[in-house]
C-alpha cells in the first residue's frame, strides 16, 4: 500500500534509465527538507534544490542505481546547503533573514519553531513530516537505524510541542 | 487516578502515540491509562490539534514539489527529459527557471522549453479558473483509498477503527473498538475469510466467518466509511434533503469547509472538513442546537488515508482469563431437525438444565453458546451457583430487541448455600454460520 514502492516503480523509464522527472517526483520532497533543514530559509532550500537537481541532471547518465540516488541526492543537498551558507554574506544572518513570501503566520511560526530545534533534530522532523511520515524512510534518508529516527523524531517533536507553547505565550 | 510525577513521564509516549510511532502494545497501554487520566488526556487532545496544524503546515509546502505526469519536453542537448506540470505552476516554473538558468543548456533548448513552459503554465492557470471544490471531486478521490484510520468522539458504538479495503471498498481487514448496551466493550477484527469478536467484558472470545462479522459492520457502515457516507451525503443532496455550502480554502493548508444542514432536522448540522490537496475528507463534525445555541455533539476524524497499517493490529492479545468459542470449528447448539422453532427452543431449555443438572458441563456449555465445558463448570463454579432441579418450562415467545425466542424456566437454584426457585429466560436462536442448529445465547 506504500505510495513510495509504487513510485518507485515509475523512477526510471522502460529502458531501466533513470530519468530527471523520476528522480524529482520521487526525492524533491526529501531533497528540499534536507535543503531546508540545512539552509534554514525557505528561499535559500529553493536555491539549493534548484542545483541539486542541476548537478542530478549533469549527472543523469552515472545514476543507474535509482536506489542510491537518495542517499546521493541528499548528500548533494547537505554540501550544496553549507556552500550556500558560506557564499552568503556575514552581514545577513541566516536566521534573521526577513521571509517575504507570502505564507500564513501559522507556517511561519512553526518555521521558526523548527529552525529553533538542534541540527540533527531539525533534519529529522522536516524529512519526516515532508516525505511521508515514515520513520523508515527517514533512517533510509539519514543512514540511521530506524530506532534512532524513532527516537530524535519523538524528543524533537516534543521539543518542538515547548517551542510552539513558547511562542503562543 | 494517577499522580503527576507518572503522567509527566508519560509525556513522551503520548507524543510517540500521536505520531502514531508507539508499538501496538505500550500504544494500548497508554491508551487506557489515558482513559482514566485527565490531565494525559487534555495533553493528547493539545499535540493531536498541534499535529493536525504541523502536517497541514508541511502538505502546505509540500504541495508545490509534487509533480504530474502531463507535458513533457525532450531537450536533445541534455538528453534529459522533464516534465511541466499542467496543474502545478510551482514545479512547472521552478523546473523551467532551473533549466533556463543552466549554462550548459542551448539558447534553441532553453527557447523550447520557455514556449512549452508558457503554454503549460497558460493551460493550468486557465484550467484553475473553473477550479471550485465540488462534492464530485472527494467522491473520485475516496475510489483510490485502500486504508485508513477512523476515531469517533465521543465514541457511542464505534470508538477507533483501523480498516484496510478492497477495491469496491468493503473490508479487507479491519480491527474496530465498539461498545454496545447489550455486549459492553468489544474489539472486531476482521482478516481474510475469519473475524474475531473480543468481548472484553463478558471476557468470551469467538471466532466467526467474515461474512456474518461483515453483515453486522456494514450496518454502522455510515460511522466508519467515509466513502459511504460521502456517497450518502451526495444522494441526500440531490434528493434536496440537504443542503451543502462549501467555502473554499483562504490560505495553504486550510480545509475546505462543507457546511451541511438537513431539511427535515432545522436543529442539526453538520461540518465537513475537506484536504484542499487531496479532497479527502478530514473530519466530520456534528452539532446540534439548544435555543440560539449550536452545540458540538460529536465529530469524527479520519486519519492515515493510505498509510500501511501494522498487521499486529489486526491480531488480538487476548488475556489468559478469555474464553475462545470457535464458531468456524467447532459445533453449537442442538440439530432442529424437523422441530419448530418453539419447539427446538423448549428442548434447548430442558437439556441444558438437565446437563447442568447432571453436571455434564461440556453439554451445556455446547448448547449455550459453545462455550468449552470447563469455562461453564468455572464460571458456576466461582458465582456459587449450582441448578438443583428442572420445576417448569413455559410457552417460548418472541424477544423483541434481539429477535430470539425467550424460554420462561422455573429452576431450584443453590446460591452460595441459599436454595430457592427462581424464573429465569434462556434466550434461544439460530447458531449464526450453522443454520440448522439452534443454540442457547444468554438469559441464564
Amino acid at each position: 500500500m506504500s505510495s513510495k514502492g509504487e513510485t518507485s516503480e515509475q523512477a526510471s523509464d522502460q529502458r531501466g534509465v533513470v530519468t530527471l522527472t523520476a528522480l524529482w517526483g520521487v526525492h524533491a520532497r526529501a531533497v528540499f527538507a534536507v535543503c531546508l533543514a540545512n539552509t534554514q530559509n525557505y528561499h535559500d532550500a529553493e536555491d539549493v534544490m534548484q542545483s541539486v537537481f542541476l548537478k542530478a541532471s549533469e549527472k543523469i547518465s552515472d545514476l543507474r542505481d535509482f536506489d542510491r540516488a537518495r542517499a546521493w541526492l541528499l548528500q548533494v543537498a547537505r554540501r550544496a546547503s553549507i556552500d550556500h551558507h558560506r557564499r552568503k554574506k556575514p552581514a545577513q544572518p541566516l536566521s534573521d533573514e526577513p521571509a517575504t513570501i507570502n505564507r500564513n503566520m501559522r507556517f511561519e511560526r512553526l518555521h521558526a519553531a523548527v529552525q529553533a530545534l538542534p541540527k540533527h533534530y531539525r533534519e529529522v522532523i522536516t524529512l519526516y513530516y515532508m516525505d511521508d511520515r515514515s520513520c523508515s524512510s527517514v533512517a533510509s534518508s539519514t543512514g540511521c537505524t530506524e530506532h534512532a529516527v524513532r527516537q530524535r523524531l519523538v524528543r524533537a517533536r516534543a521539543m518542538l510541542h515547548d517551542l510552539l507553547r513558547e511562542d503562543q505565550t | 487516578m494517577t499522580d503527576a510525577k507518572e503522567c509527566c513521564d508519560r509525556f513522551q509516549d503520548i507524543v510517540a502515540l500521536v505520531l502514531e510511532e508507539l508499538d501496538v502494545d505500550s500504544a494500548k497501554e497508554l491508551q487506557d491509562h489515558i482513559a482514566v487520566c485527565e490531565q494525559c488526556k487534555e495533553t493528547l487532545e493539545v499535540l493531536r490539534d498541534e499535529e493536525r496544524q504541523i502536517r497541514s503546515s508541511f502538505e502546505a509546502l509540500a504541495r508545490g514539489l509534487s509533480t504530474t505526469e502531463h507535458g513533457s519536453v525532450w531537450t536533445q542537448e541534455t538528453k534529459t527529459q522533464v516534465s511541466i506540470g499542467v496543474n502545478n505552476n510551482h514545479f512547472g516554473e521552478r523546473m523551467k527557471m532551473m533549466i533556463l538558468t543552466h549554462k550548459r543548456l542551448s539558447f534553441v533548448a532553453a527557447s523550447t522549453i520557455t514556449a512549452a513552459a508558457s503554454l503549460f503554465l497558460y493551460i493550468g492557470l486557465f484550467s484553475m479558473a473553473g477550479d471550485a471544490y465540488a462534492l464530485q471531486q472527494t467522491l473520485q478521490a475516496n475510489d483510490q483509498v485502500r486504508s485508513y484510520h477512523v476515531r469517533v468522539t465521543p465514541a457511542k458504538e464505534l470508538g477507533e477503527a483501523w480498516i484496510e479495503v478492497n477495491a469496491d471498498g468493503t473490508p479487507r481487514r479491519a480491527r474496530m473498538s465498539l461498545t454496545s448496551r447489550d455486549d459492553g466493550a468489544k474489539v472486531v477484527v476482521l482478516t481474510g475469510d475469519r473475524a474475531e469478536v473480543w468481548f472484553k467484558d463478558k471476557k468470551s472470545h469467538i471466532i466467526t466467518t467474515a461474512k456474518e462479522a461483515l453483515n453486522n459492520l456494514m450496518a454502522k457502515r455510515a460511522i466508519f466509511d467515509p466513502k459511504f457516507a460521502f456517497e450518502q451525503l451526495q444522494a441526500q443532496k440531490e434528493a434536496g434533503k440537504v443542503q451543502v455550502v462549501a467555502q473554499e480554502a483562504t490560505e495553504e493548508g486550510e480545509p475546505i469547509r462543507l457546511t451541511v444542514t438537513f431539511s427535515d432536522k432545522p436543529d442539526r448540522r453538520a461540518l465537513y472538513e475537506v484536504d484542499s490537496r487531496t479532497k479527502l475528507v478530514m473530519r466530520v463534525t456534528e452539532f446540534q442546537r439548544n435555543g440560539d445555541q449550536w452545540t458540538q455533539v460529536g465529530t469524527r476524524d479520519y486519519l492515515d488515508y493510505n498509510k500501511p497499517i501494522d498487521s499486529k493490529m489486526f491480531q488480538l492479545d487476548l488475556p489468559p482469563d478469555v474464553v475462545t468459542i470457535d464458531r468456524i470449528n467447532q459445533k453449537a447448539g442442538l440439530a432442529k431437525g424437523s422441530l419448530s422453532d418453539q419447539e427446538i427452543a423448549t428442548k434447548l431449555a430442558k437439556e441444558f438444565f438437565g446437563a447442568m443438572i447432571a453436571e455434564d458441563f461440556e453439554k451445556a456449555g455446547m448448547i449455550y453458546s459453545g462455550i468449552p465445558g470447563e469455562a461453564l463448570r468455572q464460571r458456576f463454579e466461582q458465582a456459587g451457583i449450582k441448578i438443583l432441579r428442572l420445576v417448569e418450562v413455559g410457552t417460548p415467545s418472541p424477544h423483541a430487541k434481539t429477535q430470539a425466542l425467550q424460554v420462561p424456566v422455573r429452576a431450584e437454584l443453590d446460591v452460595k448455600g441459599e436454595v430457592s426457585v427462581t424464573e429465569l429466560l434462556p434466550l434461544c436462536r439460530q447458531v449464526h454460520g450453522q443454520p440448522e442448529r439452534w443454540q442457547i445465547i444468554g438469559g441464564i
